[in-house]
């Protein structure tokens, strides 16, 4: 089967060679059959072919090698690889929790209607720090709001695991309080071990997964 | 005569450079596709969309201002 890009890349490919015969020969708008290829290539295949690549890009910023491609988020990367559980990043990433590719994105966007928008303007502030501003150091990095239990519950609501756990089902409405958010998953010491990228100095790495 | 063929060479030359424009434009979106990098998508937004628009801009306008053709200034 012939992926999506190499479809995409060919289309975009007809479109450069069509816009350059237009190009080279502007005197074929002198006829009817030459307007209607003029109009085609220098509108409707630009159009498309743009509306493609911005499609095309907008799904690679949401792969986690597009994340770690800046080197503050090394460090971030290298989290996912830690040989301990309850570093919750890791444990999603090696037990493919979360779909490796597209790690950092599955946890970090908003599910919520505008969420995949406001993640990718999220995303363009990183991009003009990265190149523009001042790069924090790892350790420094923070979410600008807390960690919503919504990007938990996106997948946990529901599974079995996660119902039956004691420590959620036991305490009298612990579980209203986990689906509204009330008490959240990671600041209620007990799924508080995320990234913790100033700890990466004295831990083991999994080797496998790469 | 020469003044009546200003508006077809016009419209073309627009044509030209619209469709450099455009050529040029994609090359840049089938360049930036090369690599999943941070910079391929901002040079695919900051240059390479502003050249396909500009040329889309461009040929629309060749079509909006154009002057008769030769067949149409030919015809009764």
């Amino acid at each position: 089967m012939i992926a999506p890009t190499v479809l995409e890349v060919s289309f975009i490919g007809i479109a450069v060679v069509l816009a350059g015969l237009i190009g080279a020969r502007a005197e074929l708008t002198r006829v009817r059959g030459g307007k209607i290829l003029a109009f085609a290539t220098l509108f409707v295949l630009p159009v498309l072919a743009t509306t493609l690549g911005f499609s095309e890009h907008m799904q690679r910023a949401e792969s986690t090698k597009f994340c770690l491609s800046c080197h503050v988020m090394n460090d971030f990367g290298r989290s996912l690889y830690v040989d301990d559980p309850s570093y919750i990043p890791a444990k999603h990433f090696q037990n493919n929790l979360v779909p490796r590719d597209h790690a950092c994105y599955t946890c970090h966007t908003d599910y919520t209607m505008f969420g995949p928008l406001h993640a990718k303007l999220r995303g363009l502030r990183h991009i003009y720090v990265q190149y523009f501003g001042k790069t924090p150091a790892p350790a420094e990095i923070k979410l600008y709001t807390p960690f919503h239990n919504r990007e938990c519950l996106h997948c946990h609501a529901g599974m079995r695991v996660y119902e039956e756990e004691p420590r959620h089902s036991k305490p009298p409405d612990m579980m209203g309080r986990l689906n509204s958010n009330q008490v959240s998953c990671m600041a209620s010491k007990c799924h508080d071990t995320v990234h913790d990228v100033s700890t990466l100095g004295n831990v083991t790495f999994w080797k496998g997964g790469r | 005569m020469a003044h009546a063929e200003t508006p077809v060479g016009s419209v073309e030359r627009r044509v030209r450079l619209a469709a450099i424009l455009i050529c040029l434009g994609l090359v840049v979106l089938l360049l930036t596709l090369i690599r999943v990098h941070p910079l391929a998508f901002i040079t695919f937004i900051l240059i390479g969309c502003p050249l396909v628009l500009a040329g889309i801009l461009l040929f629309l306008y060749s079509i909006v201002s154009g002057g008769p053709t030769a067949e149409q200034r030919a015809a009764p």
